[in-house]
């Protein structure tokens, strides 16, 4: 594969690391009215999102192995782009008139049916997250062992790829991290926020489409 | 809960003097405890003893209790907080979201005999030393719930005359208990002819965007301003007028004889303007940037 494409994929890395981190910062916001702002709201968050980045890993791999082109890759990223899109449907406020914009016929909070159905608050924090985060961020883990997959020439130079990848998708999430808690937050809603990174990845699910990178041994 | 921002003792300059000293406090630390949410100091100060939160090399008074005059309330602003009395038809039932040192509370139930009061308060550690330190005695007529404020109401099955919201964490309120959505929830467990009082201390919250997001909710909001801290009153129905106040404050002070008494209170009323900022709601509500709430507070005044 030439040099630029590998390039540009590492770069897709960092965007979508960006949007991973940002968007379990945001997340974080819709779960407390409905689940209370102890530790738990965060450790059920976080360990939803490792859960979704330990099953990404597993069949990211998998999938790379089956098919190393980054169109396949970017129909992933697609999805869970998709996905991220009904979200703020799920955030549907309660009690005041605001419906959501492409969803206006939900009434109901879907948190707050969780939140009155599930009878211990952990429980439900964790009920929560999977509905909001698990499936895209899954989807988005697929990145990680399809990039390492697409850049890997030779087992000479594995070691390297692999941490170039982790660095640079960890370096997005840094940026995600802060930008989101500590810029973005300040002036737009989680509806708001959730929206921008769906449209972010989709971008970027679009982008990895149109590279048609493919691993070195790919016979097609 | 808290309110009152003024340092009242001065940290070490190196954090590890920080973690093994901790601050130097002039009159004496009583007792200083780490729970889940806060750093605990109790403390005495002159004739008082005092409650602290320690965050981020800052202390923040939570509240104060004289033992030698118990139906003294030392912190002006909780002094506001009983004139809620004066608006509520007929006030039986009390919920206290933000307990602290509790002594709103106990003054509100020593002084009328028919209120019963549940306190929720998120820290039970704090709930243990308010008993311990400020004589908070849970009893038939003072209820005492470890949880979280939002989601108490969400599942209590109870209404209330009067909501008192003073739920400060150290150097914010958790942002779910400022929303609209969080004051909608609450007008919904209100009796007819019920009024939540919210404490805004203008130095941590955005007291324009609390004034706005009660305004949204509330047909009224009167705020009263004592020693650096904003008080406000929301209510439905007609306005009451200045007279009707004052003739329904002094009626209660003649039957209960509060120390403070409530129709001077009442005197300092200000009806602020319907306000036009964006109202907070569960979906942005930035209370923990207080860098720029500061800063914009500092432009207000």
């Amino acid at each position: 594969m030439i040099p630029r494409k590998s390039i540009l994929i590492l770069v897709y890395g960092f965007l979508i690391g960006i949007a991973v981190m940002g968007l379990q910062m945001a997340t974080s916001r819709p779960l407390t009215p409905h689940f209370g702002s102890d530790i738990f709201v965060w450790s059920s968050l976080i360990s939803v999102t490792m859960l979704a980045m330990m099953v990404g890993y597993y069949v990211g791999g998998r999938v790379a192995d089956a098919a190393p082109r980054s169109e396949v890759l970017g129909v992933c990223v697609l999805a869970a782009a998709a996905y991220l899109a009904v979200v703020p449907a799920l955030l549907q406020q309660e009690f005041i008139a605001d419906p959501d914009p492409f969803f206006p016929g939900l009434k109901r909070s879907t948190l707050a049916w969780i939140s009155a159905s599930v009878p211990s608050l952990p429980l439900g924090a964790i009920i929560a997250s999977m509905l909001l985060v698990f499936v895209p961020f899954t989807l988005l883990s697929f990145f990680s062992p399809f990039c390492i997959r697409l850049l890997l020439a030779d087992a000479e130079h594995g070691g390297r790829i692999a941490g170039s990848v982790y660095s640079i998708t960890t370096f997005g999430n840094i940026i995600g991290v802060l930008g989101t808690s500590l810029w973005l937050m300040t002036f737009m809603g989680t509806r708001e926020i959730t929206y921008l990174y769906a449209a972010w990845l989709a971008l970027c699910g679009v982008g990895l489409v149109v590279l048609r990178a493919k691993a070195t041994d790919d016979p097609r | 809960m808290t309110m009152d921002f003024t340092r009242r003792a001065v940290f070490g300059a190196l954090p590890l003097v920080v973690c093994h000293a901790g601050p130097a406090f002039a009159d004496g630390l009583i007792e200083r405890r780490e729970s889940q949410y806060n750093t605990i100091y109790i403390t005495r100060e002159g004739p008082y003893v005092a409650m602290l939160f320690g965050v981020n090399n800052q202390l923040f008074t939570e509240n104060l209790y004289d033992p030698a005059r118990p139906r003294f309330l030392p912190m002006e602003y909780t002094r506001v907080l009983t004139l809620s009395l004066a608006y509520a038809a007929t006030p039986s039932k009390v919920l206290e979201i933000g307990l602290g040192g509790g002594r709103t509370a106990v003054y509100l139930t020593d002084h009328v005999p028919t209120l019963s009061v549940t306190a929720v308060e998120l820290d039970p550690e704090v709930i243990a030393m308010a008993n311990k330190h400020f004589g908070v005695r849970p009893s038939a007529r003072l209820r005492i719930e470890a949880g979280d404020g939002r989601i108490f109401l969400t599942q209590s099955r109870d209404r209330y005359d009067i909501i008192i919201v003073d739920a400060y964490r150290g150097t914010f309120v958790p942002f779910h208990l400022t929303t609209q959505q969080f004051f909608i929830l609450a007008k919904r467990k209100l009796n007819a002819g019920g009024a939540v009082v919210q404490n805004i201390a203008p130095n941590v919250l955005l007291t324009d965007s609390m004034i706005a997001t009660l305004q949204a909710v509330f047909d009224n909001v009167d705020t009263y301003e004592i020693a650096g801290s904003v008080v406000a009153i929301a209510y439905d129905g007609p306005a009451k007028t200045q007279a009707e106040l004052v003739a329904r404050a002094t009626a209660l002070q003649s039957q209960y004889r509060f120390t403070h008494p409530l129709p001077a209170i009442a005197r300092t009323r200000t009806i602020p303007p319907k306000s036009a900022r964006r109202p907070l709601t569960d979906d942005f509500a930035p209370v923990e940037h207080l860098r720029g709430i500061q800063a914009h507070n500092a432009r207000r005044k």
